[in-house]
């Protein structure tokens, strides 16, 4: 069984990534076919994360355990809006109402709490205890200031420097990261074609 | 920090970021050259040509790019360009039908844009779009079949696309559209991104991979005073700039309790 | 040939060769490179050691990546997750672990069986704590704050694919006091991780983790494969800098028309 989903594994990564190189109108429409159904793929393994949950959250529910309350809220907010999807349609008003009031509301709220970890996290952290992190509070000041109004309406030379921070030091770590994960990622996919990922 | 100090400090956060919200200030803004290259490239389109417009982006991160999907959205109209709104996540359909609800009159849904609805599988799904629009979506998000739609006529795949713009909050983004897209098509990608998402996508804007990169709110703010089209944006640049000066005064207040304690010779107190 | 590609071509053509013969090598015995000192997984062992001291769980999350979109990364999370597996199968404490893809919470599910049975204590493992919860980025952090602060866990372990929602998750560890151990390839978050974790894998310690903490000799020699990549990489930089500085763009020029 092993060697079909490597050789499978194999097959695809090599037709994928010749593809990429070679234009061969035969080849080109394989690897459309290949990609369409990465897309019902994608579309059953949602589905199936959708029935682990339900399953979960029943047991919870089942075994009348202490987190119970929370596992009901989670199925009857499934099933409404399952309901509302299937009788009234994603693009119903209905739906939409349901969305917009309940969903983007808590989306919104629990994203805002990120800004009050933020607040505490500089305060606690961005502490000048060394030249280092005076350097840091110093390029993390340009560069927030740089990014609202009241920066440029205090110096303008505020939008100049931070966006030289953005764009010279900032740039120059973030390709390091970027080029080192791209090689990461051309390894692990060798690794994966060849059989060789030990996580398989 | 102790619960009551931090209770404090959130509170006054929450004054300081509602205030300009109820007694707003006007700050003057200066745009920026990312800014500015997808406002000129959208200008140089011709009547008619095609742009997609990926809204792929949740509730949570709207508040940061969905006023600059708008704005976009309204300008690409303002050219009688011709817009697919497409998403490739699950959340992105819900605003993409708020965006597409700001169209003007005069402008009909299936002849001057149209709204493909969302496919699950990411990157690979993106790179199926651009491959072969058709197959990849058969019919719109209301279920007409796009060979029945006057706005896809002559469109199959990405080498009809005049501009792709990528409003993200995180992946997929302009860089995935640029992998998939961009580099293999030749189409010119911008990007609306989350502010803490520019520092790695400003790489590919340097590169010019990217040709214009839009900052969140921030961007949003910009592009309606290129437009000229008041919203969300410049309307929360007041407490976007209350929030930036907020935080930086809590760091120099906290660096100065700490040296004066330190200085006292006592133990060093975060209180 | 598309002939803007052959540079990008070449190179994955010659990097799969090395990787080829660097496996060859692991194969045949040969002694693997040794890999630097890297603080972060160093303390793994003590983080579980410490969870089952207090007799409260240890917490592991991959973020919200997906398998299907950064597949690196989230495979080198895996093997974080597999020797943190096996130490919790062994010191006998319970190992929560959350995902953001359905398909990545099977994976997860998998390796941390097969961690518990190769651990010799497969009946300690409870499937009904890898779980999936959302794969909306907020919903997500939302359910795991809950999570982390219902349990209380004693340690918490972020290693994968994080965006914004990391901070939340490095808060709520440190609001209940856990240790913390964090690693993103997001340039973004590292620095909130840096700020509000114990311990920070920076950039691609993440693919290091695998080998270092399993001292598998096929994954070193993996590892040992990609330096080559990035001297190749680097060895490119130079040459470009060197020659636009002393008046060429023969270099730049060569790689615009064939490194597309």
């Amino acid at each position: 069984m092993k060697e079909i989903t490597v050789g499978l594994t194999f097959l695809v990564t090599v037709l994928m990534t010749v593809e990429g190189y070679v234009s061969i109108a035969p080849l080109t429409k394989a690897v459309g076919e290949l990609k369409n159904w990465g897309i019902i793929l994608s579309a059953f393994a949602m589905g199936l994360a959708a029935f682990g949950l339900i399953s979960l959250h029943v047991a919870k529910v089942r075994k009348r355990g202490k987190d119970q309350l929370y596992s009901a809220v989670l199925l009857a907010g499934f099933a409404g809006f399952l309901a509302m999807g299937l009788l009234a349609g994603p693009s119903s008003s209905l739906y939409a109402f349901y969305y917009r009031n309940i969903l983007q509301s808590i989306g919104n709220a629990v994203f805002s709490l990120l800004m009050f970890y933020i607040v505490t996290a500089a305060y606690r952290s961005l502490s000048i205890n060394k030249w280092q992190s005076a350097v840091i509070l110093a390029a993390a000041a340009f560069v927030m200031l740089g990014s609202v109004p009241v920066g440029e309406a205090l110096w303008n030379k505020i939008p100049v420097v931070s966006s030289w921070i953005l764009k010279v030091p900032n740039t120059a770590g973030q390709r390091g990261i970027l080029i080192t994960s791209a090689i990461g990622g051309i390894a692990a996919a060798v690794r994966a074609a060849l059989g060789l990922e030990r996580s398989r | 920090m102790t619960p009551r100090a931090r209770r404090l400090l959130y509170l006054l956060f929450i004054v300081a970021v509602a205030a300009p919200m109820i007694w707003p200030v006007h700050i003057p803004l200066v745009v920026k050259p990312e800014t500015r290259d997808l406002y000129d490239r959208i200008d140089s389109l011709s009547p008619g040509d095609v742009v997609v417009l990926s809204s792929d982006y949740s509730p949570g991160t709207a508040s940061d790019v969905h006023a600059a999907a708008v704005a976009i959205f309204k300008h690409l109209m303002e050219k009688d360009l011709r817009v697919i709104s497409v998403s490739f996540t699950a959340d992105g359909p819900q605003f993409a039908e708020q965006m597409l609800a700001t169209a003007p009159e005069g402008k009909e849904y299936g002849v001057d844009y149209v709204d493909l609805g969302y496919r699950a599988g990411g990157e690979n799904a993106i790179s199926a779009f651009a491959q072969d629009l058709r197959k990849t979506f058969p019919a719109d998000i209301h279920g007409a079949p796009v060979d029945s739609l006057p706005v896809l006529a002559g469109v199959t795949g990405a080498n009809d696309f005049a501009l792709v713009i990528s409003v993200a909050g995180g992946e997929p983004g302009p860089v995935t559209w640029m992998r998939q897209a961009g580099q293999p098509y030749g189409v010119p990608i911008a990007g609306v991104v989350t502010t803490v998402m520019v520092p790695p996508n400003l790489p590919y804007y340097q590169s010019k991979q990217i040709i214009a990169l839009l900052y969140g709110l921030r961007g949003a703010a910009e592009y309606e005073s290129l437009v000229n089209q008041p919203g969300a944006g410049l309307a929360g640049m007041g407490s976007q700039s209350a929030a930036a000066v907020f935080i930086l005064v809590s760091i120099v207040i906290g660096n100065t309790l700490r040296i004066s304690a330190a200085k006292k010779g006592g133990a060093r107190d975060d209180d | 040939m598309i002939t803007e590609r052959l540079l990008s071509f070449g190179f994955v053509l010659a990097f799969a060769a090395i990787i080829i013969v660097k496996a060859l090598q692991a194969r045949m015995g040969r002694t693997p490179p040794s890999i630097r000192r890297i603080a972060a997984l160093d303390t793994l062992a003590d983080l579980v050691g410490r969870a089952t001291e207090l007799g409260k769980p240890v917490h592991f999350t991959a973020g919200t990546g997906t398998v299907t979109t950064q597949a690196p990364v989230m495979l080198a999370a895996l093997e974080s997750l597999g020797r943190t597996a096996q130490l919790t199968a062994r010191y006998n404490t319970r190992l929560l672990v959350t995902t953001a893809d359905p398909v990545y919470q099977e994976m997860c599910l998998d390796t941390a069986k097969t961690a518990y049975s190769s651990a010799g204590f497969a009946d300690r493992f409870h499937p009904e704590d890898v779980r999936f919860l959302s794969d909306t980025q907020f919903a997500y952090a939302a359910g795991t704050i809950g999570l982390i602060e219902r349990e209380k866990v004693a340690g918490n372990v972020l290693i994968g694919q994080f965006a914004a929602e990391g901070l939340l998750l490095a808060e709520a560890g440190a609001n209940v006091n856990a240790v913390q151990i964090a690693g993103t390839l997001n340039m973004n978050i590292l620095p909130f991780f840096v700020v509000a974790c114990d311990y920070t894998l920076l950039g691609d310690e993440i693919y290091a983790a695998g080998p270092y903490l399993s001292k598998d000799a096929g994954s070193t020699f993996m590892l040992a494969a990609q330096d080559y990549a990035k001297l190749a990489v680097i060895s490119a930089i130079v040459a470009g800098v060197a020659a636009l500085t002393l008046g060429s763009d023969s270099v730049l020029k060569f790689i615009q028309r064939y490194g597309k």
